[in-house]
């Protein structure tokens, strides 16, 4: 069978085919596994040039484990909560780190795991896999093999068959056409299917807010957004596609571009000729078919096309690498008849958070989200609207 | 109108005009092109308007005309439609030619290839066979090409017959008759490769064509897959075929014409009508001399689609300006290959 194996480095189909028994929430071994994990990453001089692997390293680091822990144990205080058993995860090819996400909350309820990442994977993921594996060669971790398994194959339905029969959940990352690919092979009768599927996110802005701001705080401002744009091309479900503006003159609107593509000077996007020419190829094909208007940049790796609500909605599934779209609204309400279940993430700043908590609590429709400027790409356990503990446990009721 | 198009075509040689000459002939040429297509060409005016100003001078990405229907003419005045297929997607670039831009095409084509081969047509050995060019209705880029350059040629004779197999009495018979006579050889530069070079030397069969001189085309991404460069290419053919005047050329179907013709010492050169830039797509400014990066062409003859400056997607360098030992004038350059298609890492792409 077509099958790679990362993670134990030695592993035959016997042993992927086959369930494992779980292990209690929380486990002494799997929180010290996970932050052991987390201090590797951080200390690696070798992963210090890579910000999405040390905002991973940061999130799991022990403190913010123990706080996980803690609301877990709140939140389900006198209820018998167990793990699921044998979690199958489909990690996404866009966002490398993602699948030490799913996985790592799943081994923290309990779950055994079997994870196949893409075969397009990038490098981040070869080494988080190495980072992996060192662990686990540790006395102290071996038994956690039986935990963990980190597989790649193309498009073998056999291989997917398998597995998905033996799972009590299956974590689906991906657009559409995969999800619907893997959702149309059966898992048992009595396991869960979870899907995240492709999502796409914007900025707010409130003009007024970002007046006063000395150059520092604008600068400050702009680092954020463009560690949001730009980790991942601009091609993660939260990365900010357009730019939403309240209260936004012209000359607010140019400050804040002028200073993010300062910051762009020293940021390595690692963008390509092709990236560019994909962009431009992108944005004259919309100048001619809706009325749009270019801001005048520096250079392509900034691209902002000025446009109406309607337009920035409905065209911004585009090609990412540093393109914006840009409106103007008077009031939050106005994006309301454009939201749906497509729109995950709003990275706002100059918001009171009441008034945003206000504007969803009336019903919105779309919106997983609200997070300020800076922390869109930050995971948290509760995604598109799913809490990942509640779903990746079970509850047995004792009466 | 386009004031300085005529200048172009009185040039004795395209090959003679030194770069300050020939910059201010072409800027001008070309910034009437520019206002010429904004006026003709909605869908080109919208672009000019969205970028308000910003750039004097847009290059459209090549790419643009498989996207949507690009002419600065009505369609009744459509003489032909020149297709292509890229190799990344299935879609075809559509090239509209009206009766004075093909007239242009040809004028200039001629300018070109009668510097290599002088005014008299000569014997033709076309390296296809002859159902390449019998879909008239729409050109294939093949057919285009040989189209191109046939009326450089008399007593045309296919080298191959339809299942692409050697056509060796037809070959036999062309070379017996103009033997000792100048004559022209053209195919496309994978055809020549793969269906006449390879098979003649699998038979172990050499052919005498030493007097004639080849001009292939169509780029070489097939024979790097195969690791043929130029060198291995042109040292093969002249063992197998005697030929010693080889020249490559780079064109496209979006700037049918105004060709890049492969001089004596192995670089391209740009003709007068034509200039090549080599860019840094994300500021569009030109890179220094001998750094790869984009090629952004320039052609004044582009007048029924705003194809006067195009963004290509291929790579190469700029070797110099108006000093290549081979004497002609003009930037004269290499192409390295065609950019690569970006990894497209969307949330959809999972199960790749």
């Amino acid at each position: 069978m077509d099958i790679q194996y990362f993670v134990p480095k030695q592993n035959d189909h016997k042993h992927l085919f086959r369930k494992t028994k779980p292990l209690l929430p929380f486990s002494r071994s799997v929180v010290d596994f996970v932050s052991q994990f987390s201090s590797k990453v951080v200390a690696d001089p070798g992963l210090k040039a890579y910000k999405e692997l040390i905002a991973l390293g940061f999130w799991m680091r022990k403190g913010s484990i123990q706080n996980y822990q803690k609301t877990f144990e709140i939140k389900n205080k006198g209820k018998i909560k167990l793990a699921r058993g044998t979690v199958f995860h489909i990690a996404p090819a866009n966002v490398d780190t993602i699948f030490i996400y799913s996985l790592f909350i799943s081994l923290l309820m309990g779950n055994s795991n079997i994870v196949r990442v893409s075969t397009q994977a990038g490098q981040q993921t070869e080494l988080l896999i190495h980072a992996l594996n060192d662990l686990l060669d540790e006395k102290r971790f071996a038994h956690l093999q039986e935990q963990i398994q980190i597989v790649s194959f193309g498009h073998n339905t056999e291989i997917l068959k398998k597995i998905s029969a033996i799972c009590d959940a299956r974590v689906i990352w991906g657009g559409d056409e995969t999800i619907g690919l893997i959702s149309s092979t059966p898992i048992s009768p009595k396991a869960i299917d979870i899907k995240f599927a492709n999502k796409l996110s914007f900025t707010l802005l409130n003009g007024k807010q970002i007046d006063p701001l000395n150059d520092k705080e604008i600068d400050s401002l702009a680092i954020k957004f463009v560690n949001d744009s730009y980790s991942f091309a601009q091609m993660a479900c939260s990365s900010p596609r357009f730019v939403i503006w309240m209260n936004g003159t012209e000359a607010i609107q140019k400050r804040f571009w002028d200073a993010v593509e300062k910051q762009l000077d020293s940021y390595d996007h690692q963008l390509t000729d092709m990236n560019m020419i994909n962009k431009i190829v992108f944005s004259y094909s919309l100048a001619i078919e809706r009325d749009i208007l270019f801001r005048s940049t520096q250079s392509n790796y900034l691209m902002i096309i000025r446009t109406d609500l309607q337009t920035a909605f409905c065209s911004c599934s585009h090609c990412g690498s540093g393109l914006f779209f840009e409106s103007n609204i008077d009031r939050l309400d106005a994006l309301s008849p454009f939201l749906n279940r497509d729109f995950q993430t709003v990275s706002y700043y100059g918001f009171e958070k009441n008034v945003l908590i206000e504007w969803v609590a009336n019903n919105l429709n779309g919106i997983d989200r609200i997070v300020p400027v800076g922390q869109a790409l930050d995971f948290y356990p509760v995604w598109d609207g799913f809490d990942l503990s509640e779903m990746l446990t079970r509850e047995v009721t004792v009466l | 109108m386009i004031q300085n198009i005529e200048f172009f075509f009185n040039l004795e040689s395209p090959y003679y005009l030194a770069k300050e000459q020939k910059r201010t002939a072409l800027d001008s040429c070309l910034k009437d092109l520019d206002k010429y297509h904004y006026n003709k060409c909605p869908p080109y005016k919208r672009i000019v308007d969205a970028l308000d100003g910003q750039s004097s001078g847009i290059y459209l990405p090549v790419r643009l005309f498989k996207e949507f229907e690009l002419m600065s003419i009505s369609s009744e005045q459509i003489l032909k439609t020149l297709m292509s297929s890229g190799t990344t997607s299935q879609k075809v670039s559509k090239i509209y030619i009206d009766k004075i831009t093909a007239t242009n095409q040809t004028k200039a084509l001629v300018k070109i290839i009668q510097h290599y081969m002088g005014k008299a047509r000569l014997p033709m050995l076309i390296i296809d066979h002859p159902d390449v060019i019998h879909n008239s209705a729409s050109f294939s880029a093949r057919g285009a090409g040989i189209r191109g350059l046939w009326t450089f040629g008399r007593n045309h004779t296919y080298a191959l017959d339809n299942e692409m197999q050697i056509n060796h009495d037809a070959i036999d018979a062309f070379c017996e008759k103009f033997k000792h006579q100048k004559k022209i050889v053209f195919g496309f530069t994978f055809m020549v490769w793969k269906y006449f070079i390879q098979s003649l030397e699998a038979m172990g069969k050499g052919i005498d064509l030493q007097d004639s001189i080849l001009f292939h085309s169509g780029g070489w991404k097939k024979l790097q897959q195969e690791a043929v460069d130029n060198n291995t290419f042109k040292s093969k053919t002249t063992q197998i075929t005697g030929i010693k005047h080889i020249h490559n050329f780079y064109g496209m179907v979006e700037q049918v014409g105004a060709i890049y013709v492969e001089c004596e010492k192995g670089y391209l050169h740009a003709p007068a009508f034509s200039d090549i830039k080599v860019v840094d797509p994300a500021t569009m400014n030109e890179l220094p001399f001998h750094q790869s990066g984009v090629i952004a062409v320039e052609s004044i003859l582009p007048l029924s689609y705003p194809g006067h400056r195009l963004l290509t997607e291929d790579i190469g360098s700029i070797i110099g300006e108006d000093d290549c030992k081979c004497g002609k004038k003009g930037k004269y350059f290499i192409i390295h290959g065609r950019l690569k298609q970006a990894e497209t890492r969307g949330c959809s792409d999972t199960m790749h």
